[in-house]
């Protein structure tokens, strides 16, 4: 084929471009450490990518809720271990007061520290977070869900329950609400562990320990006492379920995790032999076109005619 | 004799004195555009006859020859114009590839933001913090929607900025392609009819230049100008005429701008869709096939974004106990009948007004559509899948996520139409309507509760349990008290609400306002209630701590709420990403492709027609060998003359 001097001149000169063009993408290639470094390079990895990139963020942010739920349940646990403690307390002091040796004066220090113990459990029913939320009034969270008036404790809350998402589909309850756990205990509907702290309060302070008897109450106090400690303690082990499946939840969030940045490291990120390879490759072409492009434009029959 | 021998020299030295002079010419045009090699046609001249046989008489030039192949010269016309297409429609592409996929400005970043923000209100609904951060967020996302719909918008600038350059530049190669032909023929009929080859080489290195900026056909008439076409074939150059090419307008939506073509001061007639080949034709192609789609889809995002979450944060509740109802829409969303455009030549009174369905906004399509009446009807043409719907006049057409009503007034006529570009200004338009961090309803406005006595002390005694409950509409006036009767299993307020309930077969199932007949809630029962056992639906007043619809809303981010119920919103967006990503990657490829295979026929091209310096600097020393030898042949015939005088002169 015959070559006219202009097509030699553009095709080492392309040679050269082509070379060129080929370092600058492996350079960026190396710069960033993408091997994608527009969709185009690869459109379906690209589609991909932004799907991982969701799914990432969202199983963080589920590690981050996880991480708030058991701080929560966690508060809620100790709360209840002091409401436990609390009736506990209570107990001894039933089995002291009720004990026939006590005298009126015995049994009105025993009054006064069942006063105390009734203050205890509406503080503790009052508990709130790091937020001032109330962590017992249910929906109604910014609303003093136990108040005191003349001797009765009434719930002002709900029966609302707030859950927060660990996990795809995964929800999980964080709050209980008052109603369930410090005014729905004992077997008598008219009763709540207050109305028992308080009716074995009065019953010490008026010398009168036949009262705390069934009858005429419904139960006996102890008995009340006790069921007042099972409800408790119910929702003491129903929050370590919780507890442990987001443990569980954490657990399978970090696995998922660890799978997507595989795959989507798989997907995006270069391959640094290889690019190096390439780089050298590449270097090497450049060198052989710039040089053979100086030897050919060298070449001309006039320099011969002299 | 001796004569002959001067003039048979004479001969040759006039005509290697024009080969030196051709060589010398294709020297000086080796870097030439366009210029294709000339050679000499030499011959021998009309010997003269004697009775001892022909003697020669010397040489003669016939003529001076371009090395030309017509073939090669329209296959390197049409592989620049393929060339220049695709390289075009990539460059403008990747564009495009790279804005919605860019780490930081792209729409997935700030919609992942914008839903991991609510997550943490409904981690802490009474939260003011996670609330503005929300708003905030929000904001970014709108942002993120307008950013990547403007730089859309500047392309499409761009491309208006190109359309007047290129058009002026082809009605320019037009004319001087027309005045050449003109020199052309006026040449080749000046006498002697030899070709004037550096103005045929000028003529095709024009139409070369043409066929980089537009796809042309060529026919060569019998007095040697050349027709060229475009299109599908309007005639650009006929003889020594030219057309020419305008930017103009289109008739329906005046935002977009059409290439029109009118030829001898006739009318103009749009030929946008007709031209392919060139910058020009892979501009329109881009615009087609890249711009205008991206464009539609992210309106389509940005669109049923805003309606799927509006239509879920109506169903909620406010910080302070508001219902989402009464609040402004989260966000705005763009008016569909700002891109409905009625046809310059209508001549009805016809109005049309079209609005996003929301209860069927997952059926949203980025689809164009033309809207048409005849013989009484409207034909609902989708112009990218090509689907018609048939509407009567008066009613209104739900359908694609919108509902078009056709009942507003006015009376169309046979022809009349419209074109819809429904979520064309989608990205633009989303706005973010509330600024009150407490009016994010993260609540929902209403709660159940079992029913309780005397200072809030539970009074059922059952184990029977509701959940606080889903609201999908619009709810009964509040409170209900649903009260068990035990014998029949029912639940009943007393009055209409009426229910079944059975411990044993239904604990935990769902029930729904069509099983229950309150309208707008839905709940799960589980347990055994007791006979007489009580729950209260009531509003849910004071319930800042609830998160019921701050969840709902967090889940939309993987709810299949687009395309049909097949995609999420992100899913939507990937697929987009996809798209203009296979678009690009297959106009680079063939960028290259065509590249190359102009790059072939350039060589092919060259192969015949360019200069070798090589080869010419071989012509000079054979030319000028053969002058030296023809001057020894003056200064023989001389010699020979000279020796005859002085024969004679003794």
């Amino acid at each position: 084929m015959r070559i006219s001097t202009s097509q030699l001149y553009l095709q080492g000169l392309q040679a050269i471009q082509d070379q060129q063009t080929q370092l600058a993408r492996v350079s960026n290639q190396l710069g960033t450490g993408r091997r994608i470094i527009s969709p185009a390079d690869d459109p379906a990895a690209s589609a991909s990518i932004v799907g991982l990139n969701e799914d990432l963020q969202r199983l963080e942010r589920f590690q981050t809720n996880a991480d708030r739920a058991e701080s929560r349940l966690g508060l809620t646990e100790t709360t209840l271990d002091s409401g436990i403690s609390a009736m506990q307390r209570l107990r001894e002091l039933a089995i002291t007061g009720l004990n026939g040796s006590q005298s009126a004066e015995s049994r009105a220090d025993i009054a006064a520290e069942a006063r105390q113990l009734l203050d205890q459990m509406i503080a503790l029913g009052n508990t709130r977070d790091a937020n001032g939320e109330y962590i017992f009034g249910g929906f109604q969270s910014q609303t003093q869900p136990f108040t005191q008036t003349a001797g009765v404790v009434s719930y002002n809350g709900d029966q609302g329950q707030r859950f927060i998402a660990v996990g795809e589909n995964r929800q999980v309850a964080v709050t209980d609400n008052g109603s369930d756990i410090f005014m729905a205990a004992p077997s008598d509907n008219t009763q709540s562990a207050f109305t028992v702290i308080a009716d074995f309060a009065a019953a010490m302070e008026n010398n009168t320990p036949q009262d705390l008897d069934s009858p005429p109450r419904s139960a006996h106090i102890l008995d009340d006492i006790d069921a007042v400690l099972d409800n408790m303690s119910g929702a003491r082990s129903t929050i370590g379920a919780r507890q442990r499946a987001i443990d569980l939840q954490r657990e399978q969030n970090a696995d998922a995790i660890l799978r997507m940045e595989q795959t989507r490291s798989g997907l995006q990120d270069l391959d640094f032999a290889e690019a190096a390879t390439n780089l050298q490759r590449h270097t090497a072409a450049l060198e052989a076109a710039q040089l053979s492009f100086t030897r050919i434009q060298g070449l001309s029959l006039f320099n011969f005619l002299r | 004799m001796a004569s002959g021998i001067l003039g048979t020299a004479s001969s040759a030295l006039l005509s290697f004195q024009r080969a030196l002079a051709t060589t010398g010419h294709n020297i000086a045009n080796v870097n030439t555009d366009g210029f294709s090699r000339q050679r000499v046609d030499l011959s021998t001249q009309t010997p003269n006859s004697s009775g001892a046989g022909f003697i020669g008489n010397g040489v003669k030039i016939d003529g001076v020859q371009r090395s030309y192949d017509d073939f090669l010269e329209r296959e390197l016309r049409s592989s620049i114009g393929a060339r220049d297409s695709s390289r075009t429609y990539a460059e403008f592409a990747s564009v495009v590839d790279n804005l919605l996929a860019d780490p930081n400005s792209g729409l997935s970043p700030a919609l992942q933001n914008f839903f991991d923000s609510i997550q943490q209100v409904a981690d802490d609904p009474t939260a003011i913090p996670a609330r503005e951060l929300m708003l905030s967020e929000a904001e970014s996302l709108v942002a993120s929607f307008r950013h990547i719909d403007g730089e859309l918008d500047g392309l499409r600038e761009r491309i208006g900025i190109e359309f007047r350059n290129q058009v002026s530049e082809i009605n320019d190669l037009a004319d001087s392609i027309a005045s050449l032909n003109e020199d052309i023929a006026l040449a080749f009929g000046s006498g002697t009819g030899q070709p004037p080859n550096d103005l045929l080489d000028q003529r095709d290195q024009l139409v070369l230049k043409l066929s980089e900026k537009i796809g042309v056909t060529t026919l060569e008439q019998s007095d040697h100008t050349l027709n060229v076409y475009i299109g599908n074939g309007q005639p650009l150059v006929v003889g020594q005429k030219a057309g020419s090419l305008s930017v103009q307008r289109n008739s329906l939506d005046s935002q977009q701008l059409d290439i029109g073509f009118s030829f001898g001061g006739g009318g103009s007639s749009l030929i946008t869709d007709k031209i392919s080949g060139g910058s020009l034709g892979g501009i329109i192609e881009f615009r087609k096939q890249v711009l205008d789609p991206s464009q539609n889809r992210l309106g389509q995002i940005a669109v049923s974004l805003a309606e799927a979450f509006n239509a879920q944060h109506r169903v909620g509740q406010d910080l302070d106990g508001n219902p989402g109802s009464s609040l402004p829409d989260f966000f705005a969303v763009t008016d569909p009948n700002d891109q409905v455009f009625s046809n310059l030549t209508n001549a009805g009174s016809s109005s049309l007004n079209v609005a996003f369905d929301t209860a069927t906004i997952d059926q949203l399509t980025a689809d164009e559509f033309r809207l048409s009446y005849n013989g009484g009807t409207w034909t609902l043409e989708n112009l990218t899948s090509g689907a018609t719907d048939t509407i009567t006049p008066g009613t209104t057409f739900t359908g694609y996520g919108l509902d078009i009503d056709l009942s507003v007034t006015g009376t169309a006529v046979d022809g009349d139409s419209y074109l819809l570009r429904p979520t064309r200004q989608g990205g633009n338009d989303i706005a973010a309507n509330i600024t009150n961090p407490r009016e994010i309803a993260a609540a929902a406005p209403v709660r159940i509760d079992a029913a309780a006595g005397a200072a809030g002390i539970p009074s059922n005694t059952g184990s029977g349990q509701f959940s606080s409950g889903v609201v999908t509409g619009t709810l009964p006036s509040l409170p209900i008290t649903l009260t068990y009767d035990d014998a029949t299993n029912t639940f009943t307020d007393g009055g209409s609400i009426s229910f079944g309930y059975d411990p044993t077969t239904q604990s935990g199932a769902t029930f729904t306002s069509a099983d229950t007949g309150i309208s707008g809630l839905e709940f799960t029962i589980s347990g055994t209630p007791d006979n007489n056992d009580q729950f209260v639906i009531s509003a849910n007043s004071g319930g800042g701590g609830d998160n019921r619809n701050a969840l709902a809303l967090a889940g939309l981010q993987t709810d299949r709420t687009m395309n049909n119920a097949t995609a999420s919103f992100q899913d939507s967006y990937g697929q987009m990403i996809a798209d203009v990503g296979v678009k690009t990657r297959r106009a680079q490829t063939l960028a290259t492709t065509q590249g190359n295979l102009a790059n072939q026929a350039q060589a092919r091209h060259d192969a015949v027609s360019a200069v070798n310096l090589d080869e010419e600097a071989a012509e000079l020393l054979r030319w000028q060998q053969a002058y030296q030898a023809a001057a020894q042949v003056v200064t023989i015939s001389d010699t020979i003359f000279q020796t005859l005088l002085q024969a004679t002169g003794r």
